[in-house]
């Protein structure tokens, strides 16, 4: 077992708010290692992307990092200097995003932003930076890189935008990724190129990463180990075989039927809605639409207790609830 | 035997005009959708998927005579509906309804639940009277609480909010439900709320369904029948099952592989389709795939493939197979 390149523990970012304060990230504890991609999934406003921003130290105001170590190397990323971060950032841990139209900038050709990179994290004088530049997309599987380099983001389609993205992030050979929905926004034949794209840069180097998605399907197919998050909590860390075979949290059975199945149209749903951050449930955060709630899940917030690598915050985990799944 | 038909379209096109110069002069056309044809029979869930930009949207506008046809027919129950003016349509707009994909955008948030829901039918019979029970009745119907008519649209979730939605689209008992994109907006367990209401309302109010969707695991469970689109054109039609267990269509295959499986035990290792769908502004001749299908010959590059029958109700367009 390979030490983890990155070990976020304890992880808190608040938000303060009319309501009070609400905590977006509560406590979150993961590790990325070298190699392998660790997926994060959760509905919209679990905190998975703020879990990211927290990482990145760049959550907006007026959200803030409340408690919690984001250990890279040996040194805490939440207490170096500003200055400190900033020369980690998109050099050792860069990010990548869903929209790759707003996290691109509009007046810069696609060649200068990837050089723009270099330049500042590398020291690589103009002509030096334009000409790996060029190299660089096309790794990133971008056709005709001589010619597209010049290209303005606006002339090009959503996954070669995205594929421009991934060339900055990983321009400076990060050691960890952070990707954040990085095919949401893309057609399905598209987002299996970037996903393949992503995996090639993962077992190329010494690398880890870091894949957001709301999507199991995606992680199923990229990820070798899961943490599932539920209004801003892990709920559950696997990998990623162990989790579609015997999912142990009520939460994450659920997410698993509600997939459509082949040939049967009837659709799993999870009752309710995801509760407000601002006004959570006593106990369990899931106990109001769990089937197997008891007295206890209203009362007691579970631990997120188990075997190393293989964890889940409930009082009634389990694989006779995985049984039931096979028979419905 | 054959069900009877609700809805047939025939060579059905949209050109959307490009403008250029100072003067805005016509200078070309985006070919949106291209001649597509197809039958929707009673009772039936006809899916639809693409990808964006594929003119699955601007189809369904069409056959709703939303958005006017450059070209072809629509003919709805037996009455072609294309040419139909504003007071002709009339009749037959309330039996043919929509669901959009934004619940946010499409419901007036200055209006109370109510009234948005009520509205369709005050139109339909003209008269501004208030309509409690009926909108009542369907509220409850698609699930939403009791006392929602009262309340505005912010104060419901996203799932709610798709329930407002099919309330509306429902009050009026349409024979006809577009679904265009209805749960792709919403989380996963949500998802699956909406997709089961959809069922039960289809037999519940003997339904025939269009569902456009670019999500080929919900288009596959819940449809009895699926088209599939590429840059404006149909290139391959056929059973649910049938077509996501063997299609035929290169593009129709590239999808199918596309799609993630949630289980990490079947992992892929391809890659799919190469390279990405071309600018509806400027498609290719021939067989608009061809630039990205592995099958393709010289005939796919200048001649276009018809949508011909290939047995047991299947269609598809490719030369090749």
């Amino acid at each position: 077992m390979t030490a983890p390149l990155l070990e976020v523990r304890g992880l808190t970012t608040a938000f303060r708010t009319e309501e009070g304060e609400i905590r977006a990230v509560d406590g979150v504890s993961f590790a990325i290692t070298s190699g392998k991609i660790l997926g994060l999934v959760g509905e919209s406003g679990c905190g998975k992307s703020m879990t990211a921003l927290s990482i990145m130290r760049l959550v907006p105001p007026p959200g803030r990092i409340v408690s919690g170590q984001v250990l890279f190397r040996g040194r805490d990323l939440l207490t170096m200097g500003e200055a400190d971060i900033r020369s980690l950032r998109g050099d050792r841990i860069s990010m990548v995003f869903q929209e790759p139209m707003s996290a691109l900038n509009p007046v810069f050709s696609i060649g200068d932003q990837v050089a723009e990179v270099l330049r500042v994290h590398r020291g690589l004088d103009g002509k030096e930076a334009m000409g790996e530049a060029e190299r660089l997309l096309e790794r990133v599987g971008i056709p005709d890189p001589a010619r597209r380099i010049s290209d303005y983001p606006h002339q090009m389609s959503g996954g070669m935008q995205q594929r421009a993205l991934i060339a900055m992030a990983v321009a400076c050979e990060p050691e960890v990724l952070l990707a954040d929905e990085p095919t949401t926004a893309l057609d399905v034949t598209v987002q299996a190129q970037i996903l393949r794209l992503v995996e090639a840069l993962i077992s190329e180097g010494e690398r880890g990463a870091l894949l957001i998605t709301h999507d199991l399907g995606v992680v199923a197919e990229v990820a070798d180990a899961v943490c599932v998050m539920y209004a801003g909590s892990v709920v559950e860390a696997a990998p990623v075989q162990d989790l579609f075979d015997d999912p142990g949290h009520p939460y994450t059975i659920g997410l698993i039927q509600s997939l459509p199945t082949p040939g049967r149209r009837s659709f799993h749903a999870i009752p309710g809605n995801v509760p407000d951050l601002a006004d959570l449930p006593a106990g369990c955060r899931f106990h109001p639409r769990c089937p197997r709630a008891q007295k206890i899940c209203s009362e007691r917030e579970p631990d997120l207790d188990g075997t190393a690598g293989r964890l889940v915050r409930c009082f009634y985990p389990g694989r006779e609830h995985a049984a039931m799944k096979r028979m419905i | 035997m054959p069900l009877p038909e609700l809805l047939t379209v025939e060579g059905l096109s949209k050109v959307f005009p490009v403008k250029g110069g100072v003067f805005g002069k016509i200078v070309g056309g985006i070919r949106a959708v291209d001649d597509v044809s197809f039958r929707i029979m009673k009772g039936e869930v006809f899916g639809m998927v693409g990808e964006s930009g594929c003119g699955k949207t601007t189809l369904g506008r069409m056959i709703l005579g939303l958005l006017p046809a450059s070209s072809g027919r629509v003919i709805f129950d037996g009455d072609e509906i294309t040419s139909l003016d504003r007071a002709e349509m009339r009749p037959f707009r309330r039996r043919m309804q929509i669901i959009f994909q934004d619940p946010v955008g499409s419901l007036n948030p200055r209006k109370t639940v109510g009234s948005i829901v009520g509205e369709p039918l005050r139109v339909a019979r003209r008269s501004g009277e208030s309509v409690p029970a009926e909108v009542e009745e369907i509220l409850r119907t698609v699930g939403l609480p009791e006392g929602s008519a009262h309340r505005y649209p912010h104060e419901f979730s996203g799932g709610q909010r798709q329930r407002i939605g099919i309330a509306r689209a429902l009050i009026l008992r349409p024979d006809f439900l577009l679904a265009d994109e209805p749960v792709s907006a919403l989380d996963v367990s949500i998802q699956a709320q909406i997709l089961t209401l959809l069922v039960d309302l289809k037999t519940r109010f003997s339904l025939t369904m269009m569902f456009i969707s670019h999500d080929l695991r919900v288009v596959r469970s819940l449809c009895d029948r699926v088209g599939v689109m590429y840059l404006g054109r149909l290139v391959e039609v056929g059973a649910a099952e049938e077509l996501y267990s063997r299609p035929m269509h290169p593009y129709t295959e590239a999808l199918i592989e596309a799609i993630p499986e949630p289980d990490p035990s079947i992992r892929r290792r391809s890659e799919g389709a190469e390279g990405e769908m071309p600018s509806p502004s400027d498609p290719p001749p021939g067989c608009h795939f061809h630039t990205r299908c592995p099958l393709r010959i010289d005939r796919c590059f200048h001649e276009i493939p018809a949508l011909t029958p290939r047995g047991e109700g299947r269609l598809a367009a490719c030369h090749v197979r």
